[in-house]
């Protein structure tokens, strides 16, 4: 199968895993290891139950990537370099963890320590590994000085690429006002945001959909970007891109199609959003192009591959907006060949890595072979 | 870029209007069509201060338009009598036909006291007929308002209101249960709408109530008019991917359903998505025998209001062409709120060669209790 697309790339969402929460014992704090570990055989989750829904298939994840043993997918850096790092060619991705929900669980204390023990899991075992692996930071949002702290206590590690928020419990989108600590430290250090996609859990005040709880993963999941875009909304409405002029943020897999939809009714609210949000200076769709990228995946499956670029081109510089991702290992991901045959070649190598170099302060070109 | 719709006086003319927001000037002109012990309570003296409780009629959403939700000439309650409405928008437009929606209306069936809700719902169908349809200018057409919050009584109200020879179709706004309008809890009404012929309107704006359960946003309350408004079509994507997925069209072939008030942007990024889910998922619904594009083709049209509006025109026509069919959208103006379109606008921003069915032909064929003379 041809590739299609030959030169650089970056992945910009890949996610990785503990097999078992036994791995995080050396990084957790005395006080805590006990509870998280429990009678050395841990039984708890560290993550939300979000999922109301299961998955129909039984799991969410390529049936591929399951390590040797039937570990958990993204748990071996050994399988993410022989079925991805090396076949895609990758120059650099960006780790997420298993979306990292952590930080939404209900003990915000238990969050914020389980969050402190996986960013420094994260760093030992896999972005000092290997210089292609980049990662995310995780924070827990619900305590936000204490998110804070954690960006302070880390950020500006040379592996450590951007702040990951996946998910709040406290019924208010990401641009009000609790959450601006969080961006003042993020500023401070230098890096970027993110914001994964379906991340709102069940159980906390931020609804999964808007108009009702949906009946069916397959209605979950379809409408899990609502949540982003309510927070990317929020963030202009409540001028946090004028608040904090250097704050760039990433929204990972919402898909793509909706922004002329959103950025147009926003940019139709002008008038009366100057006046209800006085400090919010400039036309929501300027700001969305200068402090908003977005990443590919999964990307929209248009029935004709024109009405998605129709969609993009509309809205236009689109292509200064989207930066490749595969999602691996999780069932929907998109590979090099699928995105690059349903963009224009005129904007690949933007998408490809143009366009993530100049939001993460990376080269440009591949690093010449040494002679 | 292609070129765009005509906007010639011809091109435009007889355009049908899905969606016309109506609504009282005061209380005192609704309340007499209440029955006499819910009037005695909002309208009969109280024991302190206040006259009645009539200021309390209605609740308000807590999101509001910082400078009024209606174009200056329907300040500031949005209220136009029926001579206003054709005098000012039905006439300048050569419309042949206007559907009316009572705006206010749309929360109350997420109003917690629910026979309350449910009398103010019969009483507001009651002030439309009355008002605005019997003996007034045929070109004025009704919806049926539904208490979807008790729903053997919403059938009931269908049911009561079917014959009525100018109710154009049925209206849903909020929902009280929490449940987006696939779920099984609401098949009377669509059971009823169908038996009668007539299509199912959902208006966005309905769960913008504070403590609605069913959240007018994802992820969490709004904060600004500005927020909850431009998100306002997200609870339209739910409702509809839930009878969509749900299979409400599965067991009502003939049942079409109509979204007002989200614009048109989000249909191609929901359906293209619901049918990836469903190429993954399709296990977990196996009473969904088709697509979900291709349910929503046959069953699912969108009105335009409020129709996106970048400066350039050309660039709405683009992503209309790239989201939609054309026998998939309905005009709708919205008039007289804020942001409504005029047919001539809509035509503008439409692809070439859209407007007959856009304005016209799409319309007609979903209003089909309504006698197409008179809207050809």
């Amino acid at each position: 199968v041809k590739r299609l697309y030959e030169g650089l790339v970056y992945d910009l969402d890949v996610h990785h895993a503990w097999d078992s929460p036994q791995e995080l014992a050396p990084y957790l704090s005395a006080e805590w290891r006990d509870h998280v570990l429990g009678n050395g055989r841990p039984t708890l989750r560290l993550q939300p139950p979000g999922l109301l829904w299961p998955h129909p298939q039984g799991t969410g994840r390529r049936a591929e990537t399951y390590p040797e043993g039937y570990k958990r997918p993204g748990s071996s850096y050994e399988l993410l370099c022989e079925q991805h790092l090396d076949p895609l060619g990758v120059e650099r991705v960006v780790l997420g963890f298993d979306i990292g929900m952590n930080g939404a669980l209900p003990n915000p204390l238990l969050a914020a320590e389980i969050v402190r023990a996986a960013n420094d899991w994260s760093i030992a075992e896999w972005l000092e590994r290997d210089p292609r692996l980049y990662g995310g930071l995780l924070v827990a949002p619900q305590v936000p000085e204490l998110a804070a702290a954690e960006v302070r206590r880390l950020g500006s590690h040379p592996k450590v690429c951007q702040v990951l928020f996946a998910a709040h419990v406290a019924g208010r989108p990401f641009g009000h006002p609790i959450y601006h600590p969080i961006y003042e430290a993020t500023v401070e250090v230098g890096l970027p945001i993110a914001f994964h996609s379906a991340g709102i859990s069940a159980g906390g005040l931020g609804q999964p959909a808007a108009g009702g709880m949906p009946g069916s993963r397959l209605e979950y999941h379809t409408l899990a970007p609502q949540a982003t875009m309510h927070d990317l909304a929020s963030m202009i409405t409540f001028g946090v891109f004028e608040r904090f002029p250097e704050l760039r943020l990433l929204i990972v897999e919402t898909g793509v199609a909706w922004v002329p939809w959103l950025l147009w009714k926003l940019d139709r609210h002008f008038d009366a959003l100057r006046r209800e949000s006085p400090w919010v200076k400039r036309v929501p769709s300027d700001t969305f192009r200068d402090h908003v990228r977005l990443t590919t995946q999964p990307l929209d499956e248009s029935e004709e591959v024109e009405q998605l670029v129709d969609v993009l081109e509309s809205f236009g510089g689109m292509e200064k907006v989207l930066c490749f991702s595969t999602d691996y290992p999780h069932w929907d991901t998109d590979t090099l060949r699928s995105v690059a045959r349903r963009l224009p070649r005129a904007w690949w190598d933007d998408i490809f890595h143009g366009n993530a170099a100049r939001h993460y302060g990376w080269p440009v070109a591949a690093p010449a072979p040494v002679a | 870029v292609g070129r765009n719709g005509s906007t010639t006086a011809a091109a435009i003319a007889g355009a049908v209007d899905c969606c016309v927001h109506v609504t009282w000037a005061t209380p005192e002109g609704f309340v007499e069509y209440l029955p006499a012990a819910w009037r005695e309570q909002v309208a009969g003296p109280t024991l302190r201060g206040r006259p009645t409780l009539l200021p309390y009629l209605m609740p308000r959403s807590p999101f509001e338009h910082p400078t009024g939700a209606y174009l200056p000439e329907a300040m500031p309650t949005g209220a136009l009598t029926p001579e206003e409405l054709l005098a000012r928008h039905v006439e300048p437009h050569g419309l042949s036909r206007a559907v009316l929606c009572p705006i206010d209306g749309l929360v109350m069936p997420a109003v917690p006291s629910h026979f309350y809700a449910l009398e103010i719902v019969r009483a507001t169908n009651r002030w439309l007929a009355e008002r605005f349809l019997d003996g007034a200018d045929e070109r004025l057409a009704g919806s049926i308002l539904v208490p979807s919050h008790l729903p053997e009584e919403a059938a009931a109200e269908i049911r009561r209101w079917a014959d009525h020879p100018r109710m154009a179709q049925v209206l849903l706004g909020g929902n009280g249960l929490g449940r987006p309008f696939g779920h099984p809890l609401y098949r009377p009404i669509f059971e009823a709408a169908a038996e009668a012929g007539l299509p199912v309107a959902i208006h966005a704006g309905g769960d913008q109530l504070a403590g609605s359960t069913a959240h007018p946003a994802a992820g969490g309350l709004p904060s600004f008019y500005t927020d909850a408004s431009a998100l306002a079509g997200q609870s339209l994507q739910t409702h509809v991917s839930s009878i969509v997925v749900q299979g409400v069209f599965e067991r009502l072939r003939d049942l079409r359903v109509l979204a007002i008030g989200g614009g048109v942007g989000w249909i191609g990024w929901l359906v293209w998505r619901l049918n990836m889910e469903y190429r993954a998922k399709r296990r977990e619904t196996p009473w969904l025998e088709r697509n979900p594009s291709q349910v929503f083709r046959e069953h699912v049209r969108v009105a335009t209001y409020p129709l996106e509006a970048p400066a350039d025109p050309t660039r709405t026509a683009q992503l209309v062409r790239g989201v939609a069919l054309e026998d998939g959208l309905c005009y709708a103006s919205g008039f007289p709120s804020w942001d409504c379109d005029s047919p001539r606008e809509v035509a503008a921003r439409l692809p070439e060669g859209w407007t007959d069915a856009v304005l016209r032909e799409n319309a007609a064929a979903l209003y089909t209790n309504q006698p197409t003379e008179a809207i050809a």
